[in-house]
């Protein structure tokens, strides 16, 4: 009985295992036992899992392989011919050996042209919006707040299953500037269709600091009738002393092109449109456009903050067009019109003639601006790029101003008058091609046209001039000076990218800049009886052309761990300078090297030194022959004997950086400028006249600063102390003066990312400024702390700022004074709801002036600006 | 007591006997080709090296594809990686190369995780990396890299090699994510290294995907070229495993309970 059950389980089992043991032993033809067989088995049968062993020190080897299964059998070791079989396996006890043939073409060495095909693989979740709504929701973000999934902040910031969406696409374009917040705040709910969570992350940038995390895109689908749809801002503000601002912010999405458009119409001391709008109207900050865009006029105006009444009219109106995939046009118009009031009073100390100039200068500009650009890019593959850029500017400046001068025995009022007309015409076009995998071309041209004009006018009951001035005698005075520049520039740059091997690129460089400037001043007076009294030699008509045509070559290779970037520029400058009179040219060549070499210790901490040359040169301002007058009491004349002077900078920045915890970032810089451009002033009691040329001394810049930063997920502290020193030489009254100024200043800050609503940033700064020229010595000292508060409890934002400065002047004047500011900003939106109520203070304690010192090679100026006065705007912004 | 001294002295003359038998067997030439075989320190019948050259793809890009992004793609066309192996493991790493922008290639040697360079051991099937925590040197053992693939029949052609597919589910810790990752290897280089720390398999990986659109793949092999190779040294640390590296870099960064 129980063998019978027995036989019977054995039989069972065996047929439910149904596994056979497949066993031999494997030799290489050259009857030696192989260790170490890579053998496969693949089933027939797709569902059936394949096998693997590897045979032992004496080339046995033993699979398990599923009964009446046929397998396809792979047989492989290095030094022998791969073996291919096929087995039908049935029953375990017959042995099967195999026979592996020797390889006679021993594989040593291949090279293999393989890439593997690109597959695109892109996860993507589709939301069809239908589904989830009822048909209440006004915008975007209200949708998305009913897709499971998805989560949006206050602000506009959308997260999917705990990835940030980092980049928003409309019907698969950027929408604006990609942001999410301006698509989830304002895209109406009905236009859209559907909505993709696109988990392909390449298409965006990276978080910064060197951590990645996972992030995804998101694309809204439109539906079929509503892809044109207008969306915006429209704020108004009202306060007491009959401030207002009127701000509306108007975007039109259509299917060829969106537009964008910004007015400010106010009166208070803040300016709607910012340098963040200015860089979104450019297309983003590129290493092309950052420099052009900070120093741009349109940037200082911007910037520009130190008056104290304001009237502002300022429309801005941007377009882009993306007609297909290749082609991108943007054009921009920006038209203002600004009239802003300003009042100065300063306290001059000359030092070598013991006198100090009270002057209250009190100004109305009226500044009027247009500036209108265009670009277009067009990408015919990813190996090319072409783009092309004009710009219009012109602007009118209208200014007047009030003056109250006091020194000596002199204490009088004259009036000034400024009106200025500039005109600038710019055409360029860049061309960015990969010729091939190891090179790539840039090509540059540029062509820039400027004409300025401008007429000054001081308007005197006294004779309050310089003596040089050969003025008649008037019951008013009433002196001119006209400038009219007429300049057209032409660059041309053309470099080559090599890349020979892993460990060096070769890149050289070939730049034309020509440059031609007709400039003609005029100063004169205009006699009460109508008639002129023209100064001579106080005017002149000059023709300027120069030349700068440049040539490098760059290396880049590493040198044992050392990344060594080296350059060696070849400069050639060429001038010619036509005045009435007289003629003047120069040819100066340079050979600029240029070193830089870092050691990357770990991706976090780095040691970087540099050495490099540079020239700069003169304006031509500097070698117009004969007297410009410049103020009531300075007189300015030219020198055309100038070269160029040439600056050496050494610098060593070491980074230590830690995401979280302590970093630092020690640097030290040095300066030498040799044959600097410098001033001889030759002086009496506050008139001054004034000719440029080259020092034989040079001047001597050092900077050392020593940045520390301690970070924590909640708050980060930072602690920079820096010290520094200028020294050059100057000529006052024929005798060479060394000025010398040393600083030293401590910032520390302490700024919270709480979660919870309340957070706070804390800042102090102080701050010595040691001005030493010849014999005398001048100590300013400057304390400034700062306090601000982010309140964000529930629909509320509460933002209030408090500044406090204490100034003090030793030596000279010995004055102290302070100044705070103290604004707030109050916000209520109820989630969801159009409208945002807000309530704003600027300078609630009052604060009257803010004052700073001033260098001159000759003065030391303590300068108090009137501020703008208190006010309290209350303000209602709707949301279309 | 007995029965101790008993068991003791048959093994003992087992041992005596087959040893006889063995040493009978032999020739003279043969005893001493195996003193000196056993005396021979590196001893392998498997005594192979090679140096395998990697390069990587990138995603395609397309015209929403932002600058910085298309810049870190550049940078990875400049790179190239080395696997050198010997009988007890290997040793995967990013070569040198002039970047054209520093901060960009860092970024894309992250993404490409050549950021770290790897040790892989041949009987452990451990890979082994330094990593730096706070200002501390850690040694971080891998015991996931090298195991657990599902292999599958799916064949394609590398120029010559047949490979197979295999693949794994990986579940990432720092972001409780869950990724397939898929490798093709040849069993006619039957050598269980790979680039990334990803190996264990009966042959080396010649293609594998390291993230979306990056891709991992042969460029050069060169085998037996060198007799006897040398592996670079790991610097000395703490072993700790990838959770505890993870855990180590959260309280490192001061973060509270979450």
């Amino acid at each position: 009985m129980t063998y019978r059950i027995l036989l019977l389980l054995v039989l069972f089992t065996s047929g439910i295992c149904a596994q056979v043991n497949l066993h031999g032993v494997i030799n290489g033809s050259d009857s030696t036992l192989l260790e170490q067989v890579n053998i496969l088995a693949f089933p027939q049968d797709k569902d059936v899992s394949m096998s693997y062993a590897t045979s032992s020190e004496k080339g046995e080897f033993s699979l398990e392989l599923k009964k009446n299964m046929t397998y396809k059998l792979t047989l492989s070791h290095i030094g022998y011919i791969t073996l291919n079989d096929t087995l039908l396996v049935q029953s375990n006890s017959i042995p099967k050996n195999f026979i592996l043939q020797l390889d006679k073409n021993i594989l040593t060495e291949v090279v293999l042209n393989y890439t593997p095909p690109i597959t695109v693989k892109k996860d993507t979740t589709t939301y069809q919006v239908d589904a989830f709504t009822d048909g209440n929701e006004r915008k975007l973000r209200e949708i998305l707040k009913k897709l499971p999934g998805l989560t949006v902040d206050r602000d506009g910031n959308v997260t999917s299953q705990g990835k940030k969406v980092t980049n928003v696409l409309v019907e698969n374009k950027p929408f604006f500037n990609g942001k999410s917040k301006l698509a989830v705040n304002n895209i109406p709910a009905d236009a859209v269709l559907e909505i993709e969570i696109i988990d392909d992350y390449h298409e965006t940038a990276f978080m910064k600091g060197l951590e990645t995390s996972e992030e995804v895109a998101m694309n809204i689908n439109l539906k079929e009738d509503k892809k044109n749809f207008i969306f915006g801002d429209l704020e108004g503000n009202a306060g007491i002393e009959n401030k207002y601002k009127v701000n509306p912010t108007i975007f039109k999405y259509g299917e060829k092109a969106t537009y964008n458009y910004i007015g400010d119409l106010n009166n208070t001391a803040e300016k709607s449109f910012t340098l963040k709008d200015y860089i979104d109207f450019e297309g983003g900050l590129s290493d092309n456009n950052i420099s052009d865009i900070l120093n741009s006029d349109l940037n200082r105006f911007l910037r520009n903050s130190e008056y104290y009444n304001n009237q502002h009219l300022f429309n801005a109106l941007n377009m882009q067009f993306n007609p297909n995939t290749k082609n991108e046009f943007r054009v921009f118009a920006i038209a203002f019109d600004d009239v802003s009031n300003y009042e100065t009073r300063n306290a001059k100390f000359y030092q070598t003639e013991n006198i100090t100039e009270n002057k209250t200068n009190i100004t109305n500009n009226d500044l009027k601006g247009l500036l209108a650009k265009t670009h277009y890019k067009y990408q015919p593959n990813s190996n090319t790029e072409i783009k092309i850029i004009s710009k219009l500017n012109r602007s009118d400046l209208n200014s007047d101003m009030f003056n109250a001068v006091k020194f000596d025995t002199t204490n009088t009022t004259y009036n000034s008058y400024l009106k200025s007309k500039n005109t600038e015409v710019l055409v360029s076009a860049s061309l960015k091609s990969k010729l091939s995998k190891k090179h790539t071309l840039t090509f540059f041209s540029k062509y820039n046209y400027q004409d300025n004009s401008g007429l000054t006018q001081w308007i005197s009951p006294t004779n309050l001039f310089n003596s040089s001035i050969p003025l008649d005698i008037d019951e008013n005075y009433n002196i001119n000076k006209i400038i009219d520049v007429d300049k057209n520039l032409l660059t041309n740059n053309v470099k080559l990218y090599w890349i020979v091997n892993n460990l060096l690129h070769l890149n050289t460089f070939l730049e034309l800049d020509y440059q031609s400037s007709d400039i003609k001043f005029n100063n004169y007076q205009n006699l009460s009886d109508n008639s002129i009294n023209s100064f001579s030699n106080f005017s002149n008509d000059t023709e300027n052309k120069y030349l700068k045509s440049n040539a490098y070559l760059e290396v880049r290779s590493y040198l044992g761990d050392i990344l060594i970037e080296a350059k060696l520029n070849l400069e050639s400058h060429n001038w010619k300078s036509t005045q009435i009179d007289s003629k003047a040219k120069n040819s100066e060549t340079y050979w600029l090297p240029e070193i830089n070499a870092t050691w990357e210790f770990d991706t976090k901490k780095d040691l970087k030194v540099s050495y490099k040359s540079t020239s700069r040169f003169f304006d031509f301002d500097n070698i117009l022959l004969r007297n410009q007058i410049k103020s009531f009491n300075s007189i300015f004349y030219g020198n055309s004997d100038l070269t160029l002077s040439v600056s050496n900078r050494f610098s060593i920045n070491y980074r230590n950086f830690k995401s979280y915890g302590i970093s630092y970032f020690p640097s030290f810089y040095y300066k030498k400028t040799n044959n600097p451009l410098i001033y001889n002033r030759s002086l009496n009691s506050i008139y001054s006249e004034t000719k440029p040329l080259n020092g034989i001394n040079p001047n001597d810049n050092y900077l050392l600063n020593f940045r520390t930063a301690y970070s924590h997920k909640y708050y980060r502290i930072r602690l920079t102390p820096t010290f520094e020193i200028a020294s050059f030489h100057s000529i006052i009254n024929n005798i060479e003066v060394e000025n010398k100024r040393d600083s030293y200043g401590i910032d520390l800050s302490f700024e919270s990312y709480f979660n919870h609503p309340l957070n706070y940033d804390i800042a102090f700064k102080h701050r010595l400024d040691k001005n030493k020229f010849d014999s005398f010595n001048n100590t300013s000292v400057t304390t400034d702390m700062y306090f601000g508060l982010r309140y964000e409890p529930e629909n509320w934002k509460i933002n209030t700022s408090f500044d406090q400065t204490f100034f003090k002047n030793k030596n000279i004047t010995k004055t102290s004074s302070s100044y705070n500011s103290l604004n707030a900003e109050i916000t209520y939106n109820k989630a969801e709801s159009a409208w945002t109520f807000l309530l704003k203070a600027n300078n609630l304690l009052d604060s009257k002036t803010r004052v700073i010192t001033n260098y001159d090679i000759t003065t030391v100026n303590e300068q108090a600006t009137v501020l703008f006065p208190r006010y309290i705007l209350f303000g209602i912004s709707y949301r279309l | 007591m007995r029965l101790r001294w008993i068991i003791l002295l048959t093994i003992g003359y087992y041992f005596v006997v087959t040893s006889y038998f063995i040493f009978y067997n032999m020739t003279i030439n043969n005893i001493y080709k195996l003193i000196v075989l056993l005396l021979l320190f590196n001893f392998s019948v498997y005594g192979q090296t090679g140096e395998i050259t990697y390069k990587i793809t990138h995603p395609e890009e397309h015209d929403d594809t932002d600058d910085e992004m298309k810049q870190v793609n550049n940078e990875t066309t400049l790179m190239s990686f080395s696997l050198i192996f010997n009988e007890k493991g290997s040793f995967f790493e990013k070569k040198r190369n002039v970047p054209q922008n520093k901060y960009l290639a860092t970024m894309a040697a992250i993404i490409t995780l050549s950021k770290s360079s790897y040790f892989q051991n041949l009987e452990s099937k451990n890979i082994y990396y330094n990593y730096k925590i706070g200002n501390k040197e850690y040694i971080v053992v891998d015991s996931t890299k090298m195991n657990s693939w599902t292999l599958s029949n799916e064949t394609k052609n590398i120029e010559g090699f047949t490979c197979y597919k295999a693949s794994k589910n990986e579940f990432n810790e720092r972001n409780q994510t869950n990724y397939l990752r898929e490798a093709w290897y040849a069993p006619d280089i039957p050598v269980p290294y790979g680039p990334a720390g990803y190996g264990g398999l009966p042959g080396l990986i010649l293609e594998i995907e390291i993230r979306k659109g990056f891709v991992y793949y042969v460029s050069k092999i060169s085998l037996n070229e060198q007799e006897n190779l040398e592996l670079p040294k790991l610097k000395d640390g703490p072993e700790i495993s990838p959770r505890e590296k993870v855990i180590l870099m959260r309280k490192n960064r001061t973060e509270t309970d979450d």
